[in-house]
């Protein structure tokens, strides 16, 4: 799913370490410079996925909280 | 990160199976190679063809729940993780000689090989050792 170059992963449902799974995968498939999106309803993947993102070296760019979820913004780097 | 996680693998409850999926899967990620030691009790959990009510009881309210949400269940992260990074499983020795069992008689896709205690020791060494 794309929406004006930000890839959604809508891990919305699962839990840890689910959502951080996901993205994982989805961030080896897409190209250096792609916006990725998390979409979590697990509060400790929300807190765990920046963690992770800082971890490894890619650009963090925030996390936005919605009603009943959070966005985790990432930017892949390498 | 150590430069290798050594995870020996005694106990086969969901809590501690998913305990050593999770950290496994993320570390992993960080391009840290993990070998994991599956032992004793934790053996069963990882007999081929099992579902997923029938791989381990729980010790606590915590595997309880993780059974009954949505939580990706440590066979599926354990798979992943092998597909993610430096992953290796190996299987007890003496676990699966008294069972009578066989590498294809656990769960297709996960074991490296059957070894025993001195081997692995020589695999683990260098590494940090994490027992559960």
């Amino acid at each position: 799913m794309s929406e004006n170059n930000v890839v959604i992963v809508d891990a919305r449902g699962s839990f840890c370490p689910g959502p951080l799974m996901e993205l994982i995968s989805k961030i080896k498939s897409v190209p250096v410079g792609t916006e990725i999106h998390v979409l979590s309803t697990d509060k400790g993947s929300a807190k765990d996925i920046p963690a992770w993102i800082k971890k490894v070296g890619h650009e963090y760019l925030g996390t936005e909280e919605k009603e009943g979820y959070w966005v985790v913004k990432v930017r892949k780097t390498k | 990160m150590e430069e290798k996680l050594v995870i020996v693998l005694g106990t086969g409850t969901v809590e501690k199976l998913q305990m050593a999926a999770m950290l496994t899967s993320v570390v992993a990620t960080f391009g840290t190679p993990v070998r994991i030691f599956v032992t004793m009790g934790a053996i069963p959990a990882f007999k081929k063809g099992l579902l997923k009510e029938e791989r381990a009881k729980y010790e606590s309210i915590v595997g309880q729940a993780i059974l009954e949400k949505n939580v990706p269940y440590f066979i599926d992260v354990l798979k992943q993780a092998k597909n993610l990074g430096d992953v290796k499983l190996y299987a007890c020795g003496l676990a699966m000689d008294v069972l009578n069992w066989e590498v294809d008689d656990l769960e297709e896709g996960l074991f490296d090989e059957m070894v025993g205690i001195t081997e692995f020791l020589g695999i683990a060494e260098g590494g940090k050792i994490m027992v559960m």
